[in-house]
């Protein structure tokens, strides 16, 4: 009882973020909002989970939730990747913008940068 | 500006020669003397944390400083980058611990500039290696023939760091591969944009100092890493 008060605590909260934050896509946000909707439905109803979990030829509703959260964590790291991958390319750009700015000239002192 | 006289032949002024340079205080200044007298000379200083840009800068480079180290990939474009904003014709791209020879460049970049080439690639196994360990042959040489496979350019040697690029190709070559990785970058480029190039013949050094500074074979599980998931969106 405790564990799906505190379940379903997670989720609402989720979808109270999905709710207020801005996202890039629209369809992000519903996607989110719909996940943590279904995670509070499935909390309480757990043998849905088993039934949806056979239909799409899972044993356990259990085993499903292992396969999705695995899935999510990958996609989850894959953006964080492409994200700092990206960040790094603007930090290259802005140190090479800097550098060429503040370039140094030989016999030219007062140049210092 | 430095003004040698140890060679009859005036200074081309539209010859630069970009250094990338990392912690390379102890040698430099004589890389940089050894240009100077026969063309400009951009050091990007990546992030040192020794006295290397002061060292360039005294012995008559400019000097561009990476404030926080991007890699040799980064400052190698960042040297492109301020060659062709000076006026440059010809960039050439020359190591800073003084494994390669002026001479050869020189004569890559009169090559590049008679035969109206694009590029002028170096290249150690046309020409000859001083002291090149039997290990370092032998992963240039699966490199070779990775790169040969990657690009379909007929190289007889890969991440050699002695080209000559002309300022069209200069413009069009874009490094984005900020490590060690670009090497491969830049020949894949020459391939796709249809560049005219030659190999030419080289010299390369390997002396205990540039030994220790190079590249380790470790080093090319990363580059191999950056080739095949390094491309970017």
């Amino acid at each position: 009882m405790i564990v799906s008060l505190v379940a379903s605590g997670l989720f609402l909260f989720v979808l109270f973020v999905a709710a207020v934050r801005k996202f890039t896509f629209l369809g992000l946000k519903i996607a989110v909002m719909l996940f943590a909707t279904a995670g509070i439905f499935f909390v309480w109803n757990p043998d849905e989970m088993n039934r949806l979990a056979n239909l799409v030829g899972v044993g356990r509703g259990a085993d499903l939730i292992t396969y999705a959260t695995t899935l999510i964590l990958f996609l989850t790291v894959v953006a964080a990747i492409i994200r700092e991958r990206r960040s790094n390319d603007v930090l290259t750009l802005l140190v090479r913008r800097l550098a060429i700015q503040q370039a140094r000239f030989p016999g030219a002192e007062d140049n210092r940068g | 500006m430095t003004e040698g006289a140890a060679d009859d032949m005036p200074r081309e002024d539209t010859l630069w020669f970009v250094i990338a340079a990392f912690n390379e205080g102890p040698m430099i200044a004589e890389v940089v003397r050894s240009v100077t007298p026969r063309a400009r000379v951009v050091v990007v200083d990546d992030g040192s944390s020794d006295d290397t840009g002061d060292q360039a800068l005294a012995a008559g480079a400019c000097v561009a400083t990476h404030l926080v180290n991007r890699g040799q990939g980064a400052a190698l474009q960042t040297g492109i980058d301020f060659a062709l904003a000076q006026g440059a014709d010809l960039v050439v791209t020359f190591d800073a611990d003084g494994q390669h020879d002026v001479d050869e460049a020189l004569q890559m970049a009169a090559r590049c500039r008679d035969e109206g080439l694009d590029a002028v690639l170096g290249s150690r196994f046309l020409g000859a290696t001083v002291n090149m360990p039997a290990s370092r042959r032998l992963v240039i040489k699966a490199a070779v023939i990775f790169t040969r496979l990657t690009t379909g350019l007929k190289l007889t040697d890969a991440h050699n760091g002695l080209r000559v690029l002309s300022r069209e190709a200069a413009r069009k070559i874009r490094i984005r591969q900020d490590r060690m990785a670009h090497a491969s970058e830049i020949l894949s480029q020459i391939g796709r944009l249809g560049l005219n190039w030659r190999e030419h013949p080289v010299t390369i050094t390997y002396s205990a100092y540039s030994l220790a500074k190079g590249q380790k074979i470790s080093n090319s599980v990363r580059i191999l890493e950056d080739i095949l998931f390094g491309a970017r969106s």
